[in-house]
């Protein structure tokens, strides 16, 4: 029910947005067409006006009627041209406007423009023919009833169609216009109409085109000449007319017609545009209501639109297009054409023109409002269906090209890509040619046949070209975003994004994805593994330590008990053990604590050369015990590195004891430390007592030199030195050769004094 | 009159032991086995010293200490199973004057404790006596009768030593550097080899001045530099 409603409401809401605006569409048009077409503007003018007789129609229609009458009454030619005018009947009737002086008299001759006019004077034989027209034109003006008038020369009556002028203004005929031998007047139900205004006639239109003004007088010619017009407010059609012999109809009905397109052309643009405004208005309203609900049925509309093909719509979407475009095409050959002639004969004339050009290109448009609307509703459904539309790219011939595209691999993707380049090129060059042969065949064909011919591939190769610069241009993007997502993967940044699945680099972005995830992963394990076994190793020790702490103190215990042999040797043995255990504990600890890094370390800068002595000054005591001898070559200045002096010590401290305890007797051992190419390298060399295994990593903790030995150490000597000098920053290498052991430790030299 | 000890662990036999160990020296020990515990034996005005474990149940060691502290003036010696410098500076700061570290030695232990017991017993008169003494932590140096005292008693030092705990003691926590020691104790501008001959003397100041001389407190070594006098 709920959505039944809402359904109805949004086609409604729909519906009413459709028709309000094309309702409104349909009345500003015509508006807009005449607006911008040439005597529009004086039509819509014309429209508003509530009297045909007050439109410029009127008055200029008028202003010829009364000037060729007093013409007649004067015996001058009916159809006076302005050089007829002032060469025959008015020589003082010229038009002068103030500023372009268009006729001048000078020595009794008058010119035009700068050209001297001749001083033609009528024959008599020329009179004669004038009186005859005049008489013919009297006569055909018997029947019309529109236009009363009478025309007397001093007093009496030459030509009239009416019995008595004097009666009007009567019912019917409220307007008359009367010239009196030197000025005109004219009233309207009695009441005077002011037709002169400040008195200087213009050439604007609105002013009435009659004698009297003071730059445009009526000649001594006219002087005894009076005439009276009535006019019909409801013109008819009176006067048949007949091509043989007297002209068309509309001709000699010209007030009828007047009035008549007035009326017509009132109705159109004024009543029945106000209607359709005021109709589109509310319904517009409607939708405004109902905007909420109205892009249900947009949706609905695109849900339709978007089974057809992208293409096609396109297609339609260009036909709309011509429509526009296709009248802005001819102006655009006459606009070429007016410059090229402007250019080559250099003359001013192209713009002059120019300003017309756009408004004669929308009235070109604008006067078929049936094709605008077309062309307006093809691209709101264009618009509507990109709008709401699910990609509707996507659905059509290229969609359907670029979704089987996008399961090739990319160098087959990108071979097919310069493939339709190479199509557009050829394109182009078929286009060159086809245009060619164009110029000597476009006078068969009609002029959209040519230029949707020539349009279509031209607008085809752009695309493609366009396209081809996309695709070239996101590539070179993505390239972009793959080596920073390398460059992501390579500094350890673990959740650097992926490229979109519809990129060319979508597959290998991807797998890169997966390597990055599965390092996380595998560093995240080794993190946690670590830290677990850091954690267990403290568990472990703290928990080794209790009962370790009593068996010490137990056996010290015992030990004072000062036991009988063999009891008492037992104790010493189980008080050793206890030490060595202890020692143990206290140094796996430490290993394990520095292998994962968490030891901590006081970095200063320190003599290594001097750190060595004291070392060996602190193990005197073991090396003169041991029946080795220690060779040390140490420079005497000093070589400064930056290191935990606690943790150094206990490095090297580490490495002789090694040496003394696996040693071969009566050998030496040799301490040397060299400061060169910026690194400190210190070396322990002795030759040990027993064979060394090979492919046995020495620093591996609880790694022996002999796996048969029991005595002494706890197998972390060089565990310990190994992890402590890689917290210091340095590098402990243990290289055995034959019986020659070697352990070397390099740092890197601190520069300048400790 | 023996002094009475407090010895405060969840682990039975380690009371046990320390008890033992302490009594053979002559000392009257009570016992507990959690923190509560602790504080209820520490009210005895007759208690001197207290052993205490940190990882006990119901209170632990720590605040045990805190709490006791608000009460009583007494040396308190940690025992602990963590050995990091954190832990240390830790319980030091809590109010104990001493962390030993398990598993220890009986004989350290022993020291310690009485060590603790003598400062404890002649700090007043030593600071009231002599205000020209050079002190730091336990060891007190009269620079007039060039006299070192470990814990309130001299220690006996050969003239050598002497000069060397001179020259370092008036100048606690500065670092010599050995050919500087050699020189000014010596009066010999080079040796074969100042280290060596140093580093023998320092050893046995050590030997003589230190509880753990292996793991020195007071005459360090600062490897790579020098040798100092810890100043505490």
């Amino acid at each position: 029910m709920d959505t039944k409603w809402k359904k109805s409401k949004a086609v409604c809401g729909f519906l009413s947005f459709a028709l309000g605006v094309s309702l409104v569409l349909a009345s500003l048009l015509p508006i807009a067409g005449n607006l911008f077409s040439e005597g529009g503007q004086d039509r819509l003018e014309s429209a508003l006006q509530s009297d045909f007789q007050e439109t410029e129609a009127f008055r200029s229609y008028l202003s010829e009627m009364m000037n060729r009458f007093i013409a007649m009454g004067a015996g001058g030619p009916l159809n006076g041209s302005f050089s007829d005018y002032h060469d025959v009947y008015a020589e003082d009737a010229f038009l002068i406007e103030e500023k372009a002086t268009a006729v001048i008299r000078q020595d009794n001759v008058w010119y035009f423009d700068g050209y001297p006019i001749s001083d033609y004077q009528p024959t008599e034989s020329d009179r004669e023919q004038w009186k005859k027209e005049a008489e013919a034109w009297n006569k055909i003006l018997q029947e019309d009833r529109n236009l009363l008038y009478s025309i007397s020369q001093n007093g009496k009556v030459l030509y009239s169609n009416t019995e008595d002028i004097s009666q009007y203004p009567t019912q019917g005929y409220s307007f008359l216009l009367s010239f009196d031998g030197k000025e005109c007047s004219a009233s309207k139900n009695g009441s005077t109409i002011d037709l002169y205004g400040d008195g200087i006639y213009r050439e604007d239109g609105k002013h009435w085109e009659l004698p009297g003004y003071s730059n445009f007088q009526a000649d001594e010619e006219a002087a005894g000449v009076t005439v009276s017009i009535a006019v019909a407010d409801q013109p008819a059609l009176y006067i048949k007319g007949s091509y043989g012999s007297q002209g068309n109809q509309w001709r000699y009905n010209r007030l009828y017609y007047l009035e008549k397109n007035w009326r017509e052309r009132r109705q159109n643009l004024v009543v029945y545009g106000a209607l359709e405004a005021g109709i589109g208005l509310c319904l517009l309203a409607v939708w405004f209501l109902l905007r909420k609900e109205k892009p249900l049925a947009d949706r609905a509309i695109a849900r339709v639109t978007g089974r057809l093909w992208f293409e096609v719509k396109l297609l339609l979407l260009l036909g709309a297009l011509c429509i526009v475009l296709l009248p802005l095409t001819e102006e655009m050959r006459y606009l070429v054409q007016e410059v090229t002639y402007a250019v080559s004969w250099d003359v001013e004339t192209a713009y002059y023109q120019y300003p017309w050009f756009l408004s004669s290109y929308l009235y070109e448009i604008l006067r078929r409002p049936g094709m605008v609307l077309l062309a307006f509703w093809g691209g709101w459904l264009f618009v509507n269906d990109l709008r709401y539309g699910d990609k509707p790219w996507r659905h059509g011939i290229c969609g359907m090209l670029t979704a089987r595209g996008l399961k090739l691999p990319i160098q087959k993707r990108l071979s097919r890509r310069l493939g339709m380049l190479g199509l557009g090129v050829l394109l182009l060059g078929g286009e060159i040619i086809f245009f060619l042969i164009l110029q000597t065949v476009r006078a068969y064909l009609p002029r959209w046949a040519i230029w949707n011919l020539f349009l279509l591939p031209l607008l085809l190769v752009l695309g493609i070209y366009f396209w081809s610069l996309r695709c070239q241009n996101r590539l070179a993007m993505e390239l972009g975003l793959l080596i920073d997502q390398i460059t992501a993967v390579r500094s350890g940044n673990f959740a650097a994004s992926t490229l979109p699945a519809d990129s060319d680099l979508a597959q290998a972005s991807q797998e890169l994805a997966d390597i990055q995830r599965g390092m996380a992963r595998a560093v995240a394990e080794q993190t946690r593994s670590e830290r677990m076994k850091v954690e267990l190793v403290t568990n472990v020790s703290h928990d080794l330590k209790t009962p370790l702490t009593s068996i010490i103190s137990y056996a010290e215990l015992l030990k004072q008990e000062h036991l009988e042999p063999p009891a008492g040797e037992y104790v010493d043995i189980l008080c050793q053990k206890a030490e060595r255990l202890r020692s143990m504990v206290l140094d796996v600890f430490e290993v394990s604590k520095a292998a994962s890094g968490e030891l901590p370390v006081k970095p200063e800068r320190l003599d290594l050369a001097k750190l060595l002595r004291q070392t060996v000054a602190d193990m005197s005591e073991g090396i003169e015990a041991a029946p080795i001898t220690l060779r040390q070559t140490l420079p005497e200045t000093p070589v400064t590195i930056v290191a935990d002096g606690d943790r150094l010590y206990r490095v090297f401290q580490n490495l002789l004891q090694n040496a003394l305890k696996y040693a071969l007797e009566g050998s030496r051992v040799y301490l040397t430390l060299t400061a060169d190419a910026g690194k400190a390298v210190v070396s322990v060399k002795n030759t040990s007592r027993t064979e060394l295994p090979e492919g046995v990593d020495f620093t591996a903790r609880f790694v022996r030199g002999d796996s048969s030995r029991t005595d002494g150490g706890s197998g972390l000597g060089l565990a310990i030195a190994q992890s402590f000098t890689a917290a210091c920053g340095g590098e402990l290498r243990v290289e055995p050769m034959a019986d020659l052991f070697v352990v070397t430790v390099e740092f890197p030299l601190e520069e300048g004094e400790a | 009159m023996s002094e009475k000890i407090l010895v405060v662990d969840d682990d039975r036999e380690i009371v046990g032991a320390i008890a033992l160990l302490l009594e053979a020296e002559g000392y009257e020990v009570l016992r507990a086995y959690d923190g509560m515990e602790a504080l209820d034996r520490a009210v005895d005005p007759e208690l001197r010293l207290i052993l205490m474990d940190v990882m006990m149940p119901r209170l632990d060691g720590l605040s045990a200490v805190l709490r006791i502290r608000e009460r009583r003036n007494l040396p308190i010696l940690i025992l602990s199973a963590k050995s990091e410098d954190t832990d240390k500076v830790l319980g030091l700061s809590m109010g104990a004057d001493d962390y030993v570290t398990k598993p220890f030695h009986p004989q350290e232990l022993v020291a310690r404790v009485k060590s603790q017991l003598r400062r404890y017993t002649c700090l007043g008169d030593v600071n009231a006596a002599q205000s020209k003494r050079l002190v730091t932590g336990r060891l007190s140096y009269d620079p007039e009768s060039r006299v070192l005292s470990a814990d309130g008693e001299p220690v006996r030092l050969t003239a050598t030593e002497t000069k060397i705990v001179d020259l370092l003691m008036r100048n606690l926590g500065r670092i010599f550097p050995a050919e500087e020691i050699y020189r000014r104790v010596w009066d010999e501008e080079t040796s074969y080899a100042p280290e060596n001959t140093v580093m023998v003397h320092i050893r046995r100041i050590r030997e003589k001045i230190e509880l753990t001389p292996k793991e020195p407190e007071y005459l360090k070594v600062v490897w790579g530099i020098g040798y100092k006098m810890e100043k505490k």
